[in-house]
């Protein structure tokens, strides 16, 4: 009996990868999720993105996106919208999602990343953006909107992006945070506008930034890597360095915060802001320090 | 003759997680060269003159926020309350008591009246049809026939899928620029695209930037080039427009009611979001089919958003329970911005204002469009 229940698994299993290389996306059909009745679907490619969101497209262009699939749908009186966003890798299907995604009261467990909210649960797996929205913002509402998404993330090969080393920092680690990746104009404008002012030189970046923000410690770390060395001297010369050129730490304090430069390369660095008053600041600086430097 | 050159080089797929954890894989990364100003037709503004319509309207720098706990409760848009806002604001602005004395400062029973909504939401987060009622029953009840009543905008498509239909708004035109027929074709049966007839080449905002689209776009667009044409819409089918945005963020900015008029009424944007949306939010509207006929400004603030936008995000809705009301665009967007940005930061969304996010006010202030500078609007707030 075991052994058929296996086998039917491994069928279905088999039927969802090929319906998968298929469509290049997961399936959903009707009675999936309690009471789930496909309304209507449609995919947008490349910049016909605008005819779906207008000018919300040009921040998913930015990050490099490929295709989505929109499907309307309703279960029990609910309307849901499923939006599955195909990047064009793993690292930009991440970054949707950290700008996407803010303060998220959490809940029960999907992937390692997801944000789960009264009308919509969002989650990055792969080369995919998942948004399921609902109109309701009730439990039931919620839990449909759960079983929609399990369904869709059990379809996507888990393949996350490689975070920079630093990040693995253990001192840096246990001070949690959410990260985000940024690229762009429109990625730093709407993930992380704090520091529009210090990227407003630079188009062609990548930068992961880890934000920490609790009663005792207020600080953002970044690995940054530039586009052009003229981006790299834009950025520092921001945040209010000579140059990005010394190697090793550089480091200002004024108006109530700190803030440190790691040169990396002439177009990369690990950079620091913070609050100052954080007792264990000093600690944090001598960890990226000896990581930087080792 | 191009003043502003970009330059945009992909990172081959797969290959920033590389990128980031391998410094010499970054020379694959573009650069760019120093952004100049692109150059657009807003120098030919001077050529029309204004009139006794022209933004900023009859009541400069002046803007009356309604509010309501009990405008929406669970979900649900209070219609009955919702119409008691709209009404309270505009005998607030216009100082008239009677309702339909102060409708009627706007608007006549001759005129075909273009109520400009914002669908793109669908039905999450669009101009409220609690709202839109609102406004469509005082201008009956001022003696506007139903049948000069239309709710338009950009994209017909959109109007419907935001149940701005024939059976929720029975006896009101509904009419967009880019349309399908009923089998779904953008398309008719000479190959042209229906919004093609739906733009007026005399009207153009020009820039200096152009984009190509391909198949599947150009519906959405309309035409390629550096120009942007008016919908005949705005030009030609209606006399006057009440603008009833959402108060919604764009970014760091927000999408009020320069951003849902400018957008909302051209053709050819895919071009101008990126690199001139402050200038297009700013200089469309200061082009005679909107500086002329845009009377009055009703921000629908009962849900909005506060990040996300302008697409909708459901995570960052939040029940504003606000109704802004005025004729200045400009003073009613500069009031929404606050309202946005004070959320924002409430949410630690941002922390303190963006340099960029007003832009598009300084630039419409600039043009006579109305007031930005907050030290000299007037703002009347109503507890209802």
């Amino acid at each position: 009996m075991n052994r058929l229940i296996l086998h039917a698994a491994a069928a279905f299993h088999l039927c969802c990868s090929i319906a998968l290389a298929q469509s290049g996306f997961p399936v959903l059909s009707d009675g999936e999720a309690p009471g789930l009745h496909i309304l209507h679907e449609k995919t947008y490619d490349g910049t016909s993105l605008w005819g779906y969101i207008n000018g919300g497209a040009d921040v998913y262009l930015e990050y490099g996106f490929s295709q989505l699939l929109a499907r309307k749908a309703e279960a029990d009186g609910i309307k849901f919208q499923i939006d599955l966003y195909r990047m064009q890798n793993p690292a930009s299907a991440f970054g949707i999602f950290s700008i996407s995604a803010a303060t998220c009261p959490g809940g029960d467990s999907l992937d390692a990343h997801h944000c789960i909210s009264r009308y919509q649960v969002q989650a990055a797996r792969g080369d995919f953006y998942v948004s399921v929205a609902n109109d309701k913002g009730t439990p039931e509402a919620g839990r449909i909107g759960m079983t929609i998404v399990r369904r869709l993330l059990s379809q996507i090969g888990p393949s996350d992006p490689m975070l920079p080393p630093v990040f693995g920092i253990p001192s840096l680690r246990a001070l949690g945070g959410s990260m985000k990746f940024m690229k762009g104009r429109l990625g730093i404008e709407n993930g992380f506008p704090a520091w529009e002012g210090l990227f407003s030189g630079c188009d062609t970046y990548a930068a992961h930034i880890l934000p920490v923000r609790s009663d005792t410690v207020e600080l953002s770390l970044a690995h940054i890597a530039f586009g052009s060395v003229r981006e790299a001297d834009s950025f520092s010369s921001a945040a209010g360095f000579q140059n990005f050129r010394p190697a090793g730490v550089q480091r200002r304090e004024t108006e109530g915060a700190i803030r440190c430069l790691w040169r990396l390369s002439d177009t990369e660095c690990v950079y620091l802001e913070a609050g100052t008053g954080y007792d264990r600041m000093d600690a944090i600086v001598s960890a990226v320090d000896a990581f930087v430097t080792r | 003759m191009a003043t502003r050159r970009t330059f945009v080089k992909s990172i081959a797929a797969g290959s920033l997680g590389a990128a980031v954890l391998t410094p010499s894989v970054n020379t694959v990364l573009a650069g760019i060269l120093p952004e100049e100003k692109t150059r657009t037709n807003a120098a030919d503004l001077t050529k029309y003159p204004r009139t006794e319509h022209s933004m900023p309207g009859k009541f400069p720098g002046r803007v009356v926020q309604v509010r309501s706990e009990k405008c929406i409760a669970d979900n649900v848009f209070n219609r009955g309350e919702i119409d008691r806002m709209v009404r309270e604001g505009i005998v607030k602005l216009t100082g008239e008591e009677d309702p339909g004395k102060a409708w009627r400062m706007f608007v006549s029973p001759s005129d075909v009246i273009g109520l400009k909504v914002n669908p793109i939401g669908g039905t999450l987060l669009s101009t409220s049809h609690e709202i839109v009622h609102a406004v469509i029953a005082q201008l009956e009840a001022a003696g506007i026939p139903r049948k000069q009543i239309v709710i338009w905008d950009r994209r017909e498509f959109e109007l419907h899928e935001a149940g701005f239909t024939e059976a929720n708004f029975p006896g009101i035109t509904i009419t967009g620029t880019e349309r399908k027929d009923a089998a779904g074709s953008f398309y008719d049966a000479a190959g042209k695209l229906y919004g093609e007839a739906m733009i007026d080449k005399q009207w153009s905002y020009w820039a200096d930037v152009e984009q190509s689209y391909d198949a599947e776009t150009i519906p959405y667009m309309i035409n390629e080039g550096k120009h942007s044409y008016f919908s005949r819409i705005c030009t030609q089918q209606v006399d006057k427009i009440i603008n009833i945005p959402i108060l919604k963020n764009a970014g760091s900015s927000v999408t009020l009611c320069l951003k849902n008029l400018a957008y909302g009424s051209i053709s050819n944007t895919g071009r101008l979001h990126k690199t001139l949306w402050s200038e297009t939010s700013a200089e469309v509207c200061a082009f005679p089919p909107l500086r002329d006929k845009v009377v009055l400004n009703i921000v629908d603030g009962i849900r909005g958003c506060y990040n996300g936008g302008p697409g909708a995000n459901p995570q960052f809705f939040t029940d504003y329970k606000t109704v802004l009301v005025g004729t200045d665009p400009v003073a009613v967007d500069r009031i929404g911005y606050d309202i946005v940005l004070k959320k924002r930061i409430a949410e630690n969304i941002q922390k303190e204002e963006s340099p960029k996010g007003k832009k598009f006010l300084e630039l419409a202030q600039a043009l006579g469009l109305g007031v930005a500078d907050p030290a000299k609007i007037t703002l009347e707030s109503v507890t209802v």
